[in-house]
């Protein structure tokens, strides 16, 4: 992102504060993906012996409350994120 | 008992009132009531099209024959929703600038406008699509049969007239609320409004049987989830790679279906709807997959071993005698695969009319597009067409696969052929590299595995690929066998299809798009998807990356020639000291270069084309193109050539209006010559004759003599005013004139002016009212030849006015600075057509002799002209009017 | 019985200059000022010599001569005109228009007695 001294106006190194903010909720929007992806792919690492293995009942709360979790996630997100500017300042050039 | 009458009645009505919700909602869109029609709630209900007949009633038999596997069909989506922000926001926005109307021409249009590729991705989209089309019918006619057992036992015949039925209700109201207009995005509001009712029919249906099972056969959630524990799916048992493809497959299947990019991407009338949707259909997906295990079990357990579990959502109210529940059940089911089957032949029929039909009839239309409407016609035609065609197409392959086991596995199938669009679309949108060559290789290659590890071999053994195939491979080389490719074997059949599949779409794709170079149209088009964010958001400076400065060098080459081009960028990469021969497009180097390519193409355009690339400003890509192409400087020449003429008449005709003007000049000349000489003429000619009477005539009386002596008299007095006023006219007309500019007081030189003109030569005394006090007004003009102007006035009144009693007033007002001086006289006042003319020169009002040249109102007119005033006839009114209006004392100082 | 000459003329002076010379040579002069009904005056009149002078209020001489000369009962009755646009142009209008002789003013007494005794006796 550093072009020659002749571009204009090179992107300030501190932002205020809720640039900053809203910087960091534009992360957590693009991280979200991955993380819930690892979170749903954890089952494949689960014990699947018959009858010392991890009860069919756990693994369905569990999966059901990530993705309670992830509703929550996306709410909060997007009345964050939608409150802002419609430009995404972060995108790459 | 539920009867197969009741049960086509209930589906007549349930589709009527579909047809009702539709034909409300297209009308409440034509009155405009476009905000209801257009929530976020609308737009996250619609996307619940990727439910179909298929999750409804297969999710539950899933669950029941292998577990937790069904909940990766409602995982993937959710992820994709997860994702909105860097991916479905691009996407939708993409969507609707560049006004996509499919997948298919989302991908044309990403390379390079290829109809080719949107013709391949069409066809892929049908093959893939019309297997599904069949299993919604086969759903259908499966729930019937539970609802009326003797339907299963009946023959084909019943189940296929039923179909047959269901297909013909379905393609006309796909024809009627898909194909009433050509919306140019493509939107359909009833269609959408019914797909989102049908969503909360599918939801509410499938959760009142769930709620029903846990809270009332289960006896509570907890009792649910230890009935769980104890059935034979108690342990965790999952198949490890068909977890993890499952999930890709399902993600990619949301994103590449017909159906649902039209919803999602299409369809959308907002992008703030998204941000709902992001919680919103995730929300949906988990409650429409919350209870299925539930379901699944108490199905297990309390029905017959022989059941299907496809059907426990009817079949377990229908065992507990729960009729009514089972019935809105059915409609669940019922609404899932309608629903499916309208969309999904909206968004086929919109691709094969569009990428297939259109351009084989343009080519074999001799006409061309020359004739709009025609077009119009043909486009709409061609689309009602293909939905039928499409619809019909699923029915008869539900007739042909007489609606046997191998239907049920077409599901996923069907998603891993669509999903191969998934490489050349996400390498469209996020890499600026994809090229048009690599996209169609990613494909073909993608789509050609899928056909032969797949697709073919899921009709089962024997029905295309012949045995020896598939056991041995063809002509016996066993490394090519379609389930177990390079001899990896032991894979499940699907997974092995994807993996193979997509490793080899993402190899051609890949490896293709970096050997081959892209056409400009198709760098624009990459620039325009890739940076959309850029290019569509509020204007901003020319800014920008190096790979900008490619896209600039390719169109620079183009047209100032690539030597020159060349030339140029590296001179500028020196003096910025870049590294390379392409310069940082800096805002110094993006005027140069726009200079440059003015000189070329003209400034507007070398701006476009620059903003163009640099995402500066929207134009759209063919309006670049139409300049930046070759012909370009021809059609710039041409316009200058037209410049040039439109010029070149612009002068003759300025000449024309010049020419004119000096006629009419010397027409006025003569006109003035000649009255002049009438003028003068007639006075000389009284004076002539009556001479030679008094020379020529003896015996005379004295009293005759005197008589005639004073006709000459006064014809030589008349003569001689004439030409005081002829001289007065052209001094005063010729700005010769000097003034005398004096102070004075108005009063004073109107009572002078009335002094000299009030009375005639009878003797008479004309009446004149006045207001002495409104005329204490201190003057600074030339006093003469300002009482020259009111002494006309004057004496006009008295010699014209017919009034019985003549007399004439004069009021003095003020307005802002100015002073205005009326003369009002009693009489008839001055006819319209003469009001035109009475300040002419030799104008007279009438024809007696009243011993003026009709030179007086002329002359008062260029005297106040002079004096920076007017005097002017006031329209209307009893009497004539004339009004003087002399400017302010400032103002008149100045003259 | 004397002859009869109709003037149609506006100047007042100059109707009588022309009245005055006329009746001296023993012609009966009738006047008419106005060109609107001159040519209903002529009709009336049946003068034997018409002296008609160009410019008229209401209608112009050329207009009037004209009309006169599209009646039967007019058309061979003998017209002077008068005119104070003494322009090479004006004589050419009005010779067009059908008048036998023509003469601009001002006029010599002389000429115009002549030419109207000339006009009658054709």
């Amino acid at each position: 992102m550093t072009g020659p001294a002749d571009r204009p106006g090179p992107p300030p190194v501190f932002h205020e504060k809720r640039t900053y903010r809203r910087r960091r909720l534009i992360d957590a929007a693009r991280i979200a993906p991955v993380a819930v992806l690892f979170l749903w792919l954890l089952p494949l690492i689960w014990p699947q012996t018959e009858g010392t293995g991890l009860r069919s009942a756990t693994a369905l709360v569990y999966i059901f409350t990530v993705w309670a979790l992830v509703i929550l996630c996306n709410l909060v997100l997007s009345r964050r994120l939608g409150s802002g500017p419609e430009r995404d300042e972060d995108a790459p050039p | 008992m539920t009867t197969f009458n009741i049960l086509v009645a209930v589906c007549a009505c349930y589709v009527l009132f579909l047809f009702a919700v539709a034909f409300a909602a297209d009308r409440m869109a034509m009155q405009g009531h476009k905000p209801w029609l257009r929530s976020p709630l609308i737009y996250t209900l619609s996307l619940s099209i990727y439910c179909t007949a298929w999750t409804f009633y297969g999710a539950v038999g899933s669950a029941a024959r292998t577990g937790f596997e069904y909940l990766t069909i409602y995982l993937g989506p959710t992820l994709v929703m997860v994702s909105w922000w860097w991916l479905l926001r691009k996407l939708i926005r993409i969507g609707r600038t560049q006004r996509i109307t499919s997948i298919a021409d989302l991908i044309s249009s990403r390379y390079g406008k290829s109809n080719l590729l949107a013709a391949g991705v069409t066809l892929l989209a049908v093959i893939g699509t019309t297997p599904y089309i069949a299993l919604q019918l086969q759903s259908v006619t499966l729930s019937f049969s539970v609802f009326v057992p003797e339907a299963s036992t009946a023959p084909d015949a019943q189940n296929g007239t039923l179909a047959l039925y269901l297909s013909i209700g379905l393609a006309v109201f796909t024809v009627l609320f898909g194909t009433r207009n050509l919306d140019a995005k493509e939107r359909h509001d009833g269609v959408v409004m019914a797909i989102a009712v049908e969503a909360v029919v599918k939801l509410v249906a499938l959760m009142s049987v769930g709620i029903f099972v846990v809270w009332g056969i289960s006896g509570g959630a907890s009792e649910a989830l230890a009935r769980i524990d104890a059935s034979e799916f108690g342990g965790w048992q999952i198949d490890r790679s068909r977890w993890t493809g499952l999930i890709f497959l399902s993600a990619a299947a949301f994103l590449c279906l017909p159906r649902t990019f039209q919803v999602l991407v299409v369809e959308n009338s907002n992008e703030g709807h998204l941000r709902t949707a992001s919680w919103a259909f995730p929300l949906y997906l988990g409650l429409m997959s919350l209870f299925v295990v539930p379901i699944a079990v108490a199905g297990l357990d309390l029905l017959p071993e022989d059941a299907n579990p496809d059907l426990f959502v009817l079949t377990i109210p229908l065992h507990f005698g729960q009729d009514s529940l089972a019935m809105l059940s059915f409609l669940g089911g019922f609404s899932s695969a309608t629903s499916m089957v309208i969309v999904a032949a909206i968004a086929l029929s919109t691709m094969v009319s569009n990428h297939i039909v259109m351009p084989i009839w343009l080519r074999l239309s001799t006409r061309g597009a020359s004739v709009s409407g025609d077009v119009r016609h043909a486009v709409l035609m061609a689309r009602r067409v293909s939905i039928v065609a499409v619809v019909m197409l699923g029915y008869l392959y539900y007739r042909a696969s007489s609606g046997g086991e191998a239907l049920a596995a077409i599901g996923l199938v069907s998603f891993c052929g669509l999903a191969q669009v998934l490489p050349a679309m996400l390498g469209g949108i996020f890499w600026r590299g994809a090229t048009r060559a690599g996209a169609f290789a990613g494909l073909t290659a993608g789509f050609a595995t899928w056909l032969y590890t797949l697709y073919l071999p899921s009709f089962g053994a024997g029905s295309i690929l012949p045995v020896s195939v598939i056991e041995f491979g063809p002509f016996g080389v066993d490394w090519l066998k379609p389930d177990a490719l390079f001899g990896i074997s032991g894979l499940d059949r699907l997974m092995h299809a994807l993996l193979w599949s997509m490793t080899f779409n993402v190899a051609g794709f890949v490896a293709v798009s970096l050997l081959t170079f892209p056409s400009p149209l198709e760098r624009l088009q990459a620039a325009q998807f890739v940076n959309i964010f850029d290019h569509s958001a509020s204007t901003r400076s020319w800014t920008g990356g190096v790979g900008q400065a490619e896209d600039l060098m390719v169109m620079a080459q183009r047209i100032l020639g690539a030597e020159e081009a060349r030339a140029l960028f590296s001179r500028h990469a020196r003096l910025q000291g870049a590294k390379g021969d392409l310069p940082y497009p800096s805002p110094d180097f993006l005027e140069v270069l726009e200079r440059e390519l003015s000189s070329s193409v003209g400034a507007a355009t070398a701006h476009a084309m620059v903003g163009q690339i640099t995402g500066g400003m929207a134009v759209s890509v063919e309006d670049l193109m139409a300049v930046a192409d070759e012909t370009a400087q021809m059609l710039e020449y041409s316009a200058r050539l037209k410049e040039k003429s439109e010029e070149l008449s612009r002068t003759a005709l300025e000449l024309r209006n010049a020419n004119q003007k000096l006629t009419r000049l010397s027409i006025q000349k003569d006109a003035f010559l000649s009255q002049i000489s009438h003028e003068l003429r007639t006075p000389m000619t009284s004076i002539r004759a009556f001479s030679e009477i008094l020379r020529d005539t003896d015996g005379l009386q004295s009293a005759d003599q005197s008589r005639y002596a004073s006709i000459i008299h006064d014809e030589a007095q008349r003569l001689t005013r004439l030409l005081d006023d002829l001289l007065d006219l052209s001094v005063v007309e010729n700005g010769q004139v000097n003034l005398n500019l004096r102070e004075g007081m108005l009063g004073d030189v109107l009572d002078r002016a009335v002094a000299s003109a009030a009375i005639g030569e009878d003797g008479a005394r004309f009446r004149i009212d006045r207001v002495p006090e409104d005329e204490t007004i201190l003057l600074h003009t030339d006093l003469d030849r300002l009482a020259q102007v009111f002494i006309n006035l004057i004496s006009n009144a008295r010699k014209y006015c017919d009034a019985p009693d003549p007399g004439l007033t004069i009021r003095v007002s003020r307005e802002n600075s100015a002073v205005i001086i009326d003369f009002q006289d009693n009489g008839s006042g001055i006819s319209p057509e003469a009001a035109d003319m009475i300040f002419e020169k030799f104008a007279r009002v009438s024809d007696q002799k009243a011993g003026g040249a009709g030179l007086g109102l002329a002359i008062c007119r260029q005297v106040m002209a002079r004096l920076g005033g007017s005097v002017d006839l006031v329209p209307g009114g009893e009497g004539a009017t004339f009004r003087v209006v002399l400017p302010g004392p400032r103002a008149m100082a100045a003259q | 019985m004397n002859k009869q000459v109709l003037l149609v003329e506006d100047e007042p002076n100059i109707i009588e200059a022309i009245s005055f010379i006329l009746s001296r040579d023993g012609w009966v002069v009738k006047t008419h000022s106005n060109g609107a009904d001159a040519v209903s005056a002529v009709l009336d009149r049946k003068p034997d010599v018409l002296i008609l002078d160009a410019m008229l209020p209401g209608k112009s001489g050329y207009d009037i001569l004209r009309e006169l000369r599209a009646d039967p009962a007019t058309r061979k009755l003998p017209v002077l005109m008068l005119t104070a646009r003494g322009q090479v142009k004006d004589r050419e209008i009005a010779e067009r228009a059908g008048c036998d002789a023509f003469m601009s003013k001002p006029f010599s007494n002389a000429d115009m007695l002549e030419t109207v005794r000339s006009l009658a006796s054709k």
